[in-house]
């Protein structure tokens, strides 16, 4: 998944997860602050599960309580995709 | 919701449980427990009288918070003799703060006066409409409650205040034990009736806000000041997450309930949408 792509994922996740605020959603950077966009807790864990169920993954529950910026939910999804992906050839090395 | 006589001996019985712990090894007094004659003025500074202000006025609640308690358990001896208990001891919490703010030369008297007198003017409505859902609002509420004091515990621990110290002490550790408590009712509800309490613990959540949030004057204000509220993290972290851990579901199966309960209201507005102008041609 390109950068670009994770960006894209996290925004499509904040819209579900909070439609009224959409028009600001759609300007987020890697820097923005989720308080700052008025994403409250719940708003949190109902884009992590969005991103969860695309990815299938299962972000750990200290990890995810930190996330305050964009950049910490994309770290969160790569480090997922890493794992994933040294699992993958792990599984095809044997 | 009429409660079986089993359910009310377990709540009973974990009246005692707690009635016990808090006679024996929790009770204070404001007189004996707080070393007032070490209080230092000089620690303090006006962000802290605004912090204990603000935990003083929310403390004020009390009538408020008890009737709404009272009318929702008078049938069960269990719930209702907590809400009296917690009812004294939530009392102690307004004295304490009130004393601290007073002999501490950080509100005159006067000023005192006149911010109670403000917080009077206003009457707290309780977000929970049932003994159940007062049982998940006052877990999530006395965990915050908890975090907020054992931070200004450490702060006050850190910059030599011992009387503050021990005001949030033991404070806090009354609001720990009621979130104890509490967690134990969401506990048997879950057991009894796991849709309808997830269905209630999803609606309490979502529309979560300490009881203050609508009623302490310029209450926004005071939540920029570090320490008056949570950050989101430390909610997420140790209230939303360990709460829903101890009431035995997950983040995602309250987010499960808490999308269906979406999909239903606006399935609601979209029927109703399209069922008044059907109502408005019926009448004429």
């Amino acid at each position: 998944m390109s950068e670009e792509e994770i960006l894209a994922l996290i925004r499509e996740a904040l819209v579900y997860a909070a439609p009224d605020k959409a028009a600001q959603l759609d300007r987020i950077e890697w820097s923005s602050s989720l308080s700052n966009l008025g994403i409250d807790s719940i708003g949190l864990l109902d884009a992590s599960s969005y991103i969860e169920d695309k990815l299938a993954a299962h972000f750990p529950d200290d990890k995810l309580a930190r996330v305050e910026l964009v950049s910490d939910f994309g770290a969160l999804m790569r480090q997922h995709l890493q794992s994933n992906g040294h699992q993958d050839e792990r599984r095809q090395s044997l | 919701m009429s409660v079986d006589r089993i359910r009310k001996e377990r709540m009973y019985r974990t009246y005692m449980e707690f009635f016990e712990i808090a006679e024996k090894k929790r009770r204070w007094n404001i007189w004996d427990d707080i070393p007032w004659e070490k209080l230092n003025p000089a620690l303090n500074d006006e962000a802290d009288a605004v912090r204990i202000e603000t935990f003083c006025g929310v403390e004020l609640y009390v009538p408020d918070y008890t009737a709404h308690g009272f009318n929702m358990s008078r049938s069960i001896f269990g719930q209702a003799w907590f809400a009296a208990n917690w009812g004294y001891e939530e009392s102690k919490h307004a004295l304490a703060f009130r004393e601290y703010l007073v002999r501490s030369g950080l509100r005159t008297q006067d000023q005192y006066m006149d911010y109670e007198d403000q917080i009077l003017s206003k009457v707290w409505i309780s977000p929970a409409s049932t003994m159940r859902q007062t049982s998940i609002y006052g877990a999530f509420q006395e965990i915050a409650t908890y975090l907020i004091y054992h931070q200004q515990y450490q702060k006050a621990l850190r910059e030599g205040n011992e009387v503050l110290a021990r005001v949030v002490q033991l404070t806090g550790r009354d609001e720990a034990a009621h979130c104890g408590f509490y967690r134990k009712l969401v506990a048997f509800e879950m057991e009894d009736d796991p849709q309808g309490t997830m269905e209630d613990l999803a609606q309490i959540v979502k529309n979560f806000q300490m009881p203050g949030a609508a009623l302490i004057p310029d209450y926004e204000k005071r939540v920029q000041i570090e320490g008056v509220g949570l950050t989101r993290q430390q909610f997420m972290a140790h209230a939303i997450l360990p709460t829903l851990r101890s009431f035995g579901t997950t983040r995602s199966d309250l987010i499960k309930i808490i999308r269906a309960q979406e999909a239903r209201k606006k399935e609601r507005r979209e029927r109703d949408g399209e069922a008044a102008p059907a109502a408005l041609v019926a009448a004429e």
